[in-house]
C-alpha cells in the first residue's frame, strides 16, 4: 500500500468556526485507487473535514491539506474543484428547480459542455443510475431522496473528479436504496476514481472502504484497515449496535 | 417551472408583433406616444431586475438609486458640461454600472433580507443625495431644459421618435438577455442562485458571477434612467423615492420572473395602471399593494405563468384524447 501515491493528505489539521474549535488535529490520507471512511457520531467533526478540504468554510487554524503534492491552502472553493476534488454534500443539494440532465450538465461546468468526454461520462452516469436516464427531463426537486442523492453523485462525477468525496450519502435513504447506492460507490471506485466517504452507518461504509478512521470530538481516534475496524470493541458497540 | 433555456416559442413572437402593433397605432397621440417611451423604459428597469433578482436570486429594493444614477449622470453632463447627448447617455449608464459593481462586492456576501435592507439604504441614500446637493443637482427642484437626443446628427425630438428608439433599446437588451441566460454565465447564475454551496462545490466562482448580475443589471438600469431623462426633459428627486423601487420589483413579479415577457408586460401593465389612476394619487400605494395581493394569491409565476399552465392544460387535454382515441380504437 505504501507504493501507492497518495492523492490526499491532511495534517494535524485545525479547524475553528469563529470561536468554536471543531477539529483538534486530524490528520489522514487517501491514496490511489482507495475508498477511505471516516466514521464518527454526530459532531464529532466529519462534514467539517470534508469542508475544510473543499474550500467551502474557512476556518483552517493550522496544520496542512495537501491534494496530489499541491497544498490547497488559502484557495477558494472554486478553485480547489478545478484541481480535480469533487464534493458531494450532505443533503445532496440538488438544483431543484433544475431538470436531472441540468443538474448533471452543471457538474460538468468546468468542462467544454460539448465535448465527447462530457458526452461519454453523462453515458456512464445513465448506465451507473439508470433511474436518472428515465427522469432526465424531470425538475430534481421531484425526485424521491433515493433519487436525488443518485442525481448528487452523478453531478459529482461530471466533475470527472480525481477525488470524490462523499458526505453521508446513505442518510435518510431505505436500506435498499442505500445497497443500490453503495453498489455503485464500489463501482464508481474500481473505474479509478479515490473516494472519501463520510459516513454514520458503519456497516455499509467499512464494506466498501479499504481502510477507515474513525473521529470523536475534532480527533481521530482509531485508524485500521475496514476489517480489522469491523471487528473492533469500540466500533461494534458504539457504531454498530452489536453487544 | 423554469427552465434553464429560454427558448424561441412562436407564441412569444406573437406576442411581440401584436404589442409592437398595438403600440404603434395608439402612438398617432402625442400623450400615448409619451407613455409608450415610458413603457419601453421601465421595461428595460424591470428586464434588468429579472437578470439580478430572476437568474440570480439577490433582492434590490434599491434600483431606484441606480436608475437615478444613471439619469442624473446623463442630465448633468448634456446639461452642464455639453457633452453630446448620445455619449452622456453612454456614461450615465457606465456610471451606474460602476456603482452597482462597487455595491455588489459588500452586497454578495448578504443574502435575503440583509441584501434587501442593503439596497433599500442605498437607493435612500441616492434620493437624499439628489434631493440634498442643489448646487449640482438642483436639490428638491430637479434639472430643467435638459437638451433631446442627439444620435448621429439624427435629433430625437418628438415622443414618438424617442418611444421608437426605446423599443428598439429594449429589443436589442432582450436579445442580450436571452444570449447572457442560455450562455455559461447564465448557468452559473441559475446555479447559484438554487444553491450556492452546491455552486461552489462545482468550480463556480459565487462572488464573481454575483457582482456580474449586479453590473449588467445596473448597466441596463442606468440606461434606462438616461433614456427617462431624454424623454421627460426635465428630472426631479420624487422620480426615484423608495417607493419607484418597490414599483420596479412589483412590475416583475406582476410580470412574472425569468420570462422574457414577463418583465415587459409587468411594466406596461403597471405604468397604465398608475396613468389610469392618476387621479387618485393619494391611493396609488394601495393599488399596487392589490396587485402584490394577486401575485401572492393568484400568480405566483406572474402573468406569463397563467398562459404556460394554459399551455399545459391544453398539452394535457390532448394527450387524455389521444389516450381516449387509442382506447376506443382498441375497443
Amino acid at each position: 500500500m505504501t507504493m501507492k501515491d497518495t492523492i490526499l493528505e491532511i495534517k494535524d489539521l485545525h479547524f475553528q468556526y469563529g470561536e468554536i474549535v471543531a477539529l483538534h488535529g486530524v490528520s489522514l490520507t487517501v491514496k490511489e485507487g482507495e475508498i477511505v471512511t471516516l466514521l464518527g457520531g454526530n459532531g464529532a467533526g466529519k462534514t467539517t473535514t470534508l469542508t475544510a478540504v473543499s474550500g467551502i468554510y474557512r476556518g483552517i487554524t493550522k496544520g496542512e491539506v495537501n491534494f496530489m503534492g499541491e497544498s490547497l491552502k488559502g484557495l477558494p472553493p472554486h478553485k480547489i474543484a478545478a484541481k480535480g476534488i469533487a464534493h458531494c454534500f450532505e443533503g445532496r443539494r440538488v438544483f431543484p428547480q433544475l431538470t436531472v440532465r441540468e443538474n448533471l450538465m452543471l457538474g460538468a461546468y468546468l468542462r467544454p459542455q460539448k465535448s465527447k468526454e462530457v458526452a461519454d461520462d453523462l453515458e456512464y452516469v445513465f448506465d451507473l443510475f439508470p433511474r436518472l436516464r428515465e427522469r432526465e427531463k424531470q425538475d430534481g426537486g421531484t425526485l424521491s431522496g433515493g433519487e436525488q442523492q443518485m442525481l448528487a453523485v452523478g453531478r459529482a462525477l461530471m466533475q470527472k473528479p480525481k477525488l470524490l468525496m462523499l458526505d453521508e450519502p446513505s442518510l435518510g435513504l431505505a436500506p435498499i436504496i442505500v445497497e443500490d447506492i453503495f453498489k455503485a460507490i464500489k463501482k464508481i471506485n474500481q473505474d479509478g476514481v479515490p473516494i472519501l466517504l463520510v459516513e454514520q452507518n458503519c456497516n455499509v461504509a467499512l464494506e466498501v472502504a479499504d481502510r477507515g478512521y474513525v473521529l470523536e470530538t475534532g480527533n481521530i481516534v482509531i485508524e485500521d484497515v475496514a476489517e480489522k475496524l469491523m471487528e473492533n470493541e469500540a466500533i461494534r458497540k458504539s457504531y454498530m449496535g452489536i453487544e | 417551472m423554469m427552465k434553464m433555456k429560454i427558448k424561441n416559442h412562436l407564441s412569444s413572437v406573437i406576442f411581440w408583433a401584436v404589442l409592437a402593433v398595438t403600440l404603434l397605432l395608439f402612438a398617432q397621440k402625442n400623450y400615448y406616444a409619451f407613455i409608450i417611451a415610458l413603457f419601453g423604459v421601465y421595461a428595460i428597469v424591470a428586464t434588468a431586475l429579472d437578470v439580478l433578482f430572476g437568474y440570480t436570486g439577490q433582492i434590490s429594493l434599491g434600483h431606484a438609486g441606480l436608475f437615478a444614477i444613471g439619469s442624473y449622470v446623463t442630465a448633468l453632463l448634456s446639461l452642464k458640461l455639453s457633452v453630446p447627448t448620445a455619449i452622456a447617455l453612454i456614461l450615465g449608464a457606465v456610471a451606474a454600472t460602476v456603482v452597482g459593481a462597487l455595491i455588489a462586492i459588500p452586497a454578495s456576501k448578504l443574502v435575503k433580507h440583509f441584501l434587501s435592507l442593503l439596497m433599500i439604504a442605498f437607493g435612500q441614500i441616492v434620493y437624499l443625495i439628489i434631493n440634498s446637493w442643489s448646487k449640482v443637482t438642483g436639490g428638491s427642484l430637479g434639472l430643467m431644459n435638459i437638451p433631446k437626443l442627439n444620435l448621429f446628427g439624427f435629433k430625437f425630438d418628438s415622443y414618438i421618435k424617442i418611444a421608437i428608439l426605446i423599443w428598439l433599446v429594449l429589443a436589442l437588451l432582450l436579445v442580450v438577455k436571452v444570449r447572457i441566460i442560455n450562455s455559461r454565465v447564465g448557468s452559473a447564475f441559475i446555479a447559484l442562485r438554487e444553491n450556492s454551496v452546491a455552486a461552489k462545490g462545482l468550480g463556480i466562482n459565487i462572488k464573481k458571477y454575483k457582482v456580474m448580475a449586479f453590473a449588467i443589471s445596473a448597466f441596463m438600469t442606468g440606461l434606462a434612467g438616461g433614456l427617462y431623462t431624454y424623454v421627460r426633459g426635465f428630472i426631479s428627486p420624487e422620480t426615484f423615492n423608495g417607493t419607484q423601487s418597490t414599483l420596479f420589483m412589483t412590475m416583475l413579479l406582476f410580470g412574472g420572473i425569468c420570462t422574457v415577457e414577463g418583465p415587459v408586460i409587468g411594466a406596461v401593465v403597471l405604468l397604465l395602471v398608475k396613468e389610469v389612476f392618476q387621479s387618485l394619487a393619494l391611493y396609488q400605494g394601495l393599488v399596487y399593494a392589490l396587485f402584490m395581493l394577486i401575485v401572492l394569491f393568484f400568480l405566483p409565476n406572474g402573468v406569463v405563468g397563467i398562459f404556460k399552465s394554459m399551455g399545459g392544460v391544453v398539452a394535457k387535454l390532448k394527450k387524455k384524447n389521444k389516450k381516449e382515441g387509442q382506447v376506443n380504437a382498441e375497443n
